[in-house]
């Protein structure tokens, strides 16, 4: 099969960045040698854009949005006057049996007791009230503990990363064509992580859930500015980059060259 | 007094969450109803539902794609039933540029109209789950992974629809290039 037919039924996934670091790799490279291919690629983007701006032409009702906050405040005050109600129930129960101060009640007084407390328990205690806030997913930050982890893993000095284990999606060594200039696109593609393991090319690549991590803010300010984030670490260069819920940290011992890997 | 500044956190982390899509969300549900009012009676509803299961959500929740799912859960159980009677009108678009079109408005206003609507009716040439795909990536711009959550598949299936949604629009839009005698779909979009 030519390169051109397997390759162009991921061109839709390029141009949404939904392919991996190696794949996107792969097809610039092609579309850099390749003008057709460069044609559709251009072609696809040029017709998701007029998607786009088609779609966002269609007409926006302008007091939607004031409306929908009206129904929820309206929907807001009906519970808040149930639970009002409720409590006035529960207020009135208890004073009669203050009042009455008898052990022995009748029966209606009883259930209408348990009706006003199961109300009142409806109620959401502060504590309870926003339970988001007290769940027990915690993201870790993408910190110095992280980097020197990754970094000793990449080196071959340890193994596991604690404090990023459960933001770590994978961690391989890249294969040696992937740093290669002039690779063919069909090596690259059909390379094997685990013959890489005997000939490492230098490079490693982690990928982490960016839901589980923060960044810290001079890793933020550049992925936003230039979508890319580059530190040197003595012998070790990191590359981080990110694409939808993922970080990809490319980690390159300094000997290599990376050319416009990502 | 403690209800009252309850309800209006909870609305206003609500506000910030989710209420914030509701023209992206209005925009799906146009383009799925296919009528003004019957996409804001499935927004309302959608964010109605939304509030109510607000509280159970975690900090870490995507909201955007939680919201479509809502949405798109809704029409499709509103599809299921047997529905009032609301007069289809195929001139939709059409009525529109007419409306919009006049002899005063310069030619590449009418052209830029007229290809806005090939787009549309591109995308309508399209079946349900391919135009869904292509509105929620191209147009919202959501991931592949918050679209398979919204339909509920493999994200290898909205790659897949997404690649063969495309191909049949740029089938549409080619023809539609040849017969404006353009050279190719770039100079027709």
């Amino acid at each position: 099969m030519k390169p051109c037919s397997a390759l162009s039924t991921h061109y839709s996934a390029f141009i949404d960045g939904e392919l991996t670091p190696l794949e996107s790799v792969a097809i610039r490279k092609h579309i850099q040698r390749c003008s057709k291919c460069r044609h559709d690629v251009q072609e696809l983007e040029n017709m998701k854009l007029a998607v786009h701006m088609h779609g966002t032409s269609s007409p926006i009702r302008p007091d939607l949005k004031k409306k929908l906050e009206g129904t929820l405040k309206a929907l807001e005050r009906r519970r808040t006057q149930r639970v009002q109600g409720g409590l006035l129930a529960v207020a009135a129960a208890v004073a009669i049996i203050v009042v009455i101060g008898s052990p022995t009640k009748s029966i209606s007084l009883q259930t209408t007791e348990r009706d006003s407390i199961e109300s009142a328990e409806s109620i959401t205690p502060i504590a309870q009230l926003s339970p988001r806030e007290h769940n027990t997913t915690e993201t870790k930050t993408l910190d110095e503990t992280v980097f020197s982890n990754l970094i000793k893993r990449h080196l071959g000095l340890n193994n596991p990363t604690p404090h990023a284990s459960k933001a770590l999606l994978s961690f391989e060594a890249l294969p040696v064509q992937f740093l290669e200039g002039g690779t063919q696109v069909r090596q690259v593609l059909n390379a094997s992580y685990q013959r890489c393991l005997q000939t490492r090319s230098g490079a490693s690549l982690a990928v982490l859930d960016a839901t589980q991590l923060e960044l810290p803010p001079q890793v933020e300010a550049s992925l936003d500015r230039i979508g890319v984030y580059v530190e040197q670490r003595d012998t070790v260069e990191l590359r981080i980059s990110q694409s939808g819920q993922r970080f990809f940290v490319l980690l390159t011992d300094k000997a290599h060259r990376l050319g416009d890997v990502i | 007094m403690y209800l009252f500044f309850a309800g209006r956190k909870k609305r206003s982390a609500f506000a910030h969450d989710v209420l914030e899509h509701s023209d992206g969300l209005y925009r799906y549900a146009l383009k799925l109803t296919r009528d003004e009012q019957e996409a804001e009676d499935l927004v309302q509803e959608t964010l109605l539902k939304a509030y109510r299961n607000y509280s159970k959500t975690r900090t870490s929740s995507n909201y955007r794609a939680w919201a479509y799912t809502i949405l798109r859960n809704e029409f499709i159980s509103r599809k299921r039933k047997p529905k009032r009677e609301v007069p289809f009108d195929p001139d939709f678009d059409t009525d529109r540029l007419a409306t919009s079109s006049s002899e005063s408005e310069p030619f590449k206003n009418d052209w830029k109209q007229s290809v806005s609507d090939e787009i549309l009716l591109a995308l309508d040439g399209l079946g349900e789950t391919h135009r869904s795909v292509i509105l929620l990536c191209d147009v919202e711009g959501l991931t592949y992974e918050e679209i398979s959550q919204i339909m509920k598949c493999p994200i290898g299936t909205v790659r897949s629809r997404v690649f063969h949604a495309r191909k049949q629009l740029r089938q549409h839009l080619r023809e539609y290039a040849i017969q404006q005698g353009l050279e190719d779909i770039d100079e027709a979009v």
